[in-house]
């Protein structure tokens, strides 16, 4: 295959096949013969021509990839980002709720060990606003525990299926421009001064290649680690959940057992176990988190499956270049591609990383409704 | 009575996340993951929602075509209706304007803002 192309690059750039390139030369009727061109000259001018579109074709290819490292390498931090600050808040709360479940084991036993009047009324009053501390925090535990088991979802249907799809389509298209990119190379060398311009382009692609592999690489190691940090991070959460149930159900019984006794018992079962579910229900409750790093998750997963989108653009390119083998498939296959890969993008990063990559203008944002500053610079009303 | 609040969006994390600020927020939401299934939830609805909330690309219907066709049903010719999608090129806010979207928000958004603008348009 390797030694086929080669053959078929070097042929195209001699110009062996350019039967398009004859037909486009044809004059009108009207105008005299052009002159018989010297074959040296002729020659030269169409090696010139096909290397120029040779070059077009694989500075393209490298633009392509430049966009999908950048995106690649932005979904990296959004990823990581997004995952400390769940993280972070998830420790907080942990530790806050361990420090709760302490607190209320405590008070439970101080209480326990303690005797005391008691008053009907009061304490008919204490059970019926501790009764409803006990539901709120069963069921922030329950929705906290929600939460986290989505975000693990997640990361683990990003890992399996969007990742996954997404890193055998860049893989085959690393696979295709490398050989384009290694008979390029060979080309370039025999072409001496005149291929000077695709072998630089070449080797570029090699390395941006190499680039692209490796955040891909990175991208994984990081998904997989966060994966197994999360499992982990599940099961303390797991009995922390656990734990937080027990004390409030322990304070629950105790709680039973004081009705006959005085209010300020029930009070102060009743203030502990508000701590406990006060904390998880802070964390369950952390719009601000938990609405951000889902976003997140949902714009890197679209980001990767618009950049599957543009690879699998890219790798019909190439499979029709190394298909067919004539030059007319790497003439005029920048604007076509470019244009085609505009329309996948959703996001404004996207576009700039395009813009930055091909010099082709892609970004707009111009205000089509009004914009109230304290609503935020990302809200228009019509 | 709470104020009934649909919300469209394709990706169930960020249909998690609105029921959760919404709900905070004191409004009842109704959720749907893509444009037919929130015409089905308008038509099916015996009281009317106070605003729809809707991602732009979604499969089956997308946002625009929603909103198109929900003007056209008896009651929602006026009701609001806000686009929240990452989408932020001229050319597609254009599109949601003429179909008759009443807001623009690009992702990512705070729940603090969303119900700012909420609160601001349903005033």
């Amino acid at each position: 295959m390797l030694g086929y192309l080669a053959c078929f690059i070097s042929g195209l750039v001699l110009g062996t096949a350019a039967v398009s390139l004859v037909s486009r030369k044809k004059k009108p009727l009207q105008e005299p013969p052009p002159p018989t061109p010297i074959p040296e000259v002729e020659e030269s001018a169409r090696k010139q021509e096909d290397v120029k579109a040779l070059e077009e074709f694989f500075l393209t290819v490298r633009n392509v990839a430049e966009i999908v490292e950048k995106v690649l390498e932005e979904t990296l931090v959004e990823i990581r980002g997004s995952t400390e600050k769940w993280i972070e808040a998830v420790e907080q709360m942990v530790e806050g709720t361990q420090g709760g479940i302490a607190q209320l084991k405590t008070t439970i036993t101080a209480i326990v060990s303690r005797e005391e009047e008691e008053t009907d009324d009061l304490l008919d009053k204490s059970r019926k606003s501790a009764t409803q501390i006990v539901d709120t925090s069963r069921a922030a535990v329950s929705r906290f525990t929600e939460c986290s088991d989505q975000f693990l979802g997640i990361i683990q249907e990003l890992r399996e299926s969007r990742f996954r799809d997404f890193k055998l389509q860049v893989e085959k298209v690393l696979r295709q421009s490398n050989i384009l990119a290694l008979n390029a190379g060979i080309e370039a060398a025999r072409l001496g001064a005149a291929g000077r311009g695709l072998g630089v382009i070449a080797r570029e692609i090699q390395k941006l290649n190499k680039m692209v592999d490796e955040s891909l690489d990175a991208i994984e190691d990081l998904v997989e680690s966060l994966e197994s940090r999360l499992q982990e991070f599940s099961e303390t959460l797991e009995v922390t959940a656990q734990d937080s149930v027990k004390a409030i159900e322990q304070g629950e019984r105790v709680l039973e057992d004081s009705l006959a006794e005085l209010d300020q018992r029930v009070d102060s079962i009743a203030s502990a176990l508000s701590g406990v579910g006060g904390k998880l229900d802070e964390v369950a409750g952390n719009l601000g988190a938990v609405v951000e790093v889902f976003q997140y998750q949902d714009i890197v997963s679209q980001k990767l499956g618009n950049m599957q989108g543009v690879v699998r653009e890219l790798s019909e390119v190439l499979d029709e270049a190394l298909a067919s083998l004539s030059r007319s498939e790497f003439a005029n296959v920048r604007e076509e591609l470019l244009g085609r890969i505009q329309k996948l993008y959703t996001t404004q990063s996207e576009r700039r990383h395009h813009e930055d990559a091909t010099g082709q203008e892609c970004v707009d944002e111009k205000r089509v409704g009004q914009v109230i500053s304290e609503l935020g610079e990302n809200v228009e009303l019509f | 009575m709470s104020r009934r609040v649909l919300a469209v969006d394709d990706s169930a994390t960020v249909r998690s996340s609105l029921k959760l600020v919404l709900q905070k927020a004191g409004y009842e939401p109704v959720l749907a993951a893509d444009g037919e299934e929130a015409l089905f939830r308008v038509q099916e609805s015996r009281e009317k929602f106070h605003l729809i909330i809707t991602d732009l690309n979604m499969p089956k219907m997308n946002g625009i075509e929603l909103i198109k066709t929900v003007r056209l049903l008896p009651g929602y010719r006026f009701t609001p209706i806000l686009m929240l999608t990452t989408e932020s090129q001229a050319e597609k806010k254009m599109e949601g304007k003429k179909a008759g979207a009443t807001g623009w928000i690009v992702k990512p958004f705070t729940p603090g803002q969303l119900i700012s603008v909420i609160q601001k348009i349903l005033r």
